[in-house]
């Protein structure tokens, strides 16, 4: 084998071969880092929250001076609900229950004497409209208890506004969801003491939730009049529909589009890193070229001598495993130092992306590596089908 | 391998023309343990003949056999094996290479088939008389020096058969009859046939036959 080598190496050309090695080096980082990335900064806008994932409008009819004197004006009637779920751009609608009876919520702290009351609300909307998943998400009239999911708005409201500014500590959403609140729903001339406990935080739906199920006993048992929705949750199919805008603008309708941004965003994310993504199979394509050239001219320069070891009996697999071996180690190198530059430059975007999305957690390298893998492996392979195609 | 045969071969570019010849368009049959001679003037096809039973040329009509198998139908795989166990050639462009020393271009025949001891191999050296220069690039030799590097590369494989393509176009009747010698203990060590081509000047053995090409 020594033998083969020192007679197969001749006409090796370095600066081929370094041309090679760092074309692919640049073009493997870049797909790699683009994936990376891609894989890293997706979660945020599909994973974390679920809402995130398809696209939801909140419509409300415009508060307007002549409506807010005229109320019962702002609610949708049945018609108009069905005229929305009818346009074949809406996927689903939610409506929005507003309770019908009025609310008191408290916290008492027991043995101290401090405590304090509020007057408050309680809407609710379908279970699949909600994007916080929990168990504890269910009532039945037996229950004592109601569970609630507040806005994260709220808690945000409160940490980085309030408590910033009077220098009062901050509050962990799971320390909120450690209280006990005492609820007292009145109406209809009956009183009834209740326990209120928030079981998570909306990022997408701005009232206060409680179950649909409590809500239709509630209604039932304390309600004392009908009161028309006047919220709308609309699943919508393609943001990107012009009808959308269109329809809802002719209607009068407020859209909140707060998620679109998002899908758009995310939309604008996956162009963008394709582009990259596709920049970087170019160049790795190009670099393969490089390679297969240099390997070609490399078989060429030396035919006579492949031919003649294959005359002297030398099997097909001896003659050729020098430049196999030579196209599958660089070919290793350039995964292995494109895996470590993924690395050091994911190490550098973390801190821009952790600035701009609070909760940020990079993901694993994982699928990284294992595209890598497969480049490497499917590289190799055209490499090693080409060499023993060559020779003969 | 005991029988090397041709049945009716004609190489492709004789076929316009009519061939007169005790090798082309006829059966021969070849065995192993005698010499044959194949003496011809050039252009006749004597190097056709010598890769065609070598396999690596096919532009021929007819057949070749070893023993009854078909030389054509032969995988890849079979002829790695025929070539370092059962038939050797000495090329008459002898296909040295020129970049290794004397004897790196025959332990890369030998590191295949391991069939001599590097004292073997020095001793084929002595015989031919080239020993001293065991160490130098073949690049650098003359071609008599070359043809006696390249006979002795051709004997350190097994083989029924040993082919010789002009094996002393460029050697004294001296060194002629040394290769002779050396082909002849080999050859009757193994049992094996030995085919020898010419255009002149004859391997001096005794020939069992002797074919005009």
């Amino acid at each position: 084998m020594k033998l083969i080598w020192k007679l197969l190496k001749q006409n090796i050309s370095k600066p081929q071969l370094i041309g090679f090695f760092f074309a692919n080096l640049v073009g493997m980082t870049i797909l790699l880092v683009s994936l990376q990335f891609y894989f890293d900064v997706s979660p945020i806008f599909t994973q974390k929250d679920t809402l995130f994932k398809k696209d939801y409008f909140i419509v409300t009819k415009k508060v307007s001076l002549l409506s807010s004197l005229s109320s019962g004006k702002s609610g949708f009637g049945k018609e108009e609900i069905e005229t929305i779920k009818g346009k074949d751009f809406i996927k689903d609608v939610g409506i929005f229950t507003p309770s019908q009876f009025s609310v008191k919520a408290g916290i008492n702290i027991p043995n101290s004497g401090i405590g304090f009351n509020t007057d408050m609300f309680f809407e609710s909307v379908p279970h699949q409209f909600i994007d916080v998943k929990t168990d504890e998400w269910k009532f039945s009239p037996s229950d004592n208890s109601v569970p609630i999911i507040l806005p994260k708005n709220y808690l945000d409201l409160y940490n980085f506004g309030f408590a910033e500014s009077r220098s009062m500590p901050k509050l962990t959403e799971d320390l909120i969801k450690m209280v006990n609140l005492e609820i007292v729903i009145q109406g209809k001339g009956q009183i009834k003491q209740m326990k209120g406990r928030v079981v998570g935080f909306s990022n997408r739906i701005n009232t206060i939730l409680a179950p649909e199920p409590f809500m239709e006993w509630a209604n039932q048992t304390y309600g004392n009049k009908e009161v028309a929705p006047s919220r709308l949750i609309v699943e919508i199919k393609d943001v990107t529909d012009p009808q959308i805008t269109s329809f809802f603008k002719e209607k009068g309708y407020d859209v909140d589009q707060g998620n679109t941004a998002a899908s758009r965003i995310s939309m604008l994310l996956k162009i963008i890193v394709s582009i990259v993504a596709i920049i970087g199979v170019i160049i790795c394509l190009l670099s393969f070229f490089i390679l297969v050239l240099s390997i070609y001219l490399l078989l060429e320069k030396n035919m006579q001598k492949l031919i003649n070891l294959r005359l002297l009996g030398y099997t097909k697999n001896i003659v050729t495993k020098p430049y196999v071996l030579l196209s599958v180690i660089i070919n290793f190198a350039t995964l292995l130092i494109s895996f470590i530059l993924v690395f050091i430059i994911q190490q550098q975007y973390n801190d821009i992306v952790e600035r701009i999305f609070t909760g940020y957690e990079p993901g694993g390298f994982l699928n990284t590596v294992a595209v890598g893998c497969l480049i490497f492996l499917f590289l190799s392979v055209v490499n090693i089908f080409i060499i023993r195609k060559k020779v003969k | 391998m005991n029988k090397l045969s041709l049945k009716n071969v004609l190489p492709d570019v004789f076929r316009e023309e009519p061939v007169e010849s005790e090798i082309w368009q006829r059966n021969i049959e070849f065995s192993t343990g005698n010499n044959y001679l194949i003496e011809s003037v050039s252009g006749k096809g004597k190097s056709s003949f010598c890769s065609f039973v070598f396999g690596y040329r096919n532009d021929y009509s007819g057949k070749i056999l070893f023993d009854d198998k078909d030389s054509k139908a032969l995988a890849l795989k079979t002829w790695d094996a025929i070539r370092s166990t059962e038939l050797s050639l000495l090329f008459q462009e002898l296909r040295l290479f020129p970049e290794l020393t004397v004897l790196e271009n025959l332990q890369i025949k030998n590191n295949l088939t391991g069939f001599k001891t590097v004292d073997q191999i020095k001793e084929m050296l002595q015989h031919l008389n080239i020993e001293n220069k065991i160490n130098q690039k073949i690049g650098k030799m003359s071609w008599g020096q070359q043809q006696r590097v390249a006979v002795i590369r051709a004997l350190c494989q097994p083989f029924n058969f040993i082919i010789l393509d002009e094996p002393i176009s460029h050697l004294d009747d001296e060194n002629a009859k040394l290769i002779a010698d050396l082909v002849n203990q080999e050859a009757k060590a193994q049992g094996a046939g030995v085919i020898v081509t010419s255009i002149g000047k004859h391997l001096p053995l005794t020939y069992t036959q002797t074919f005009a090409l």
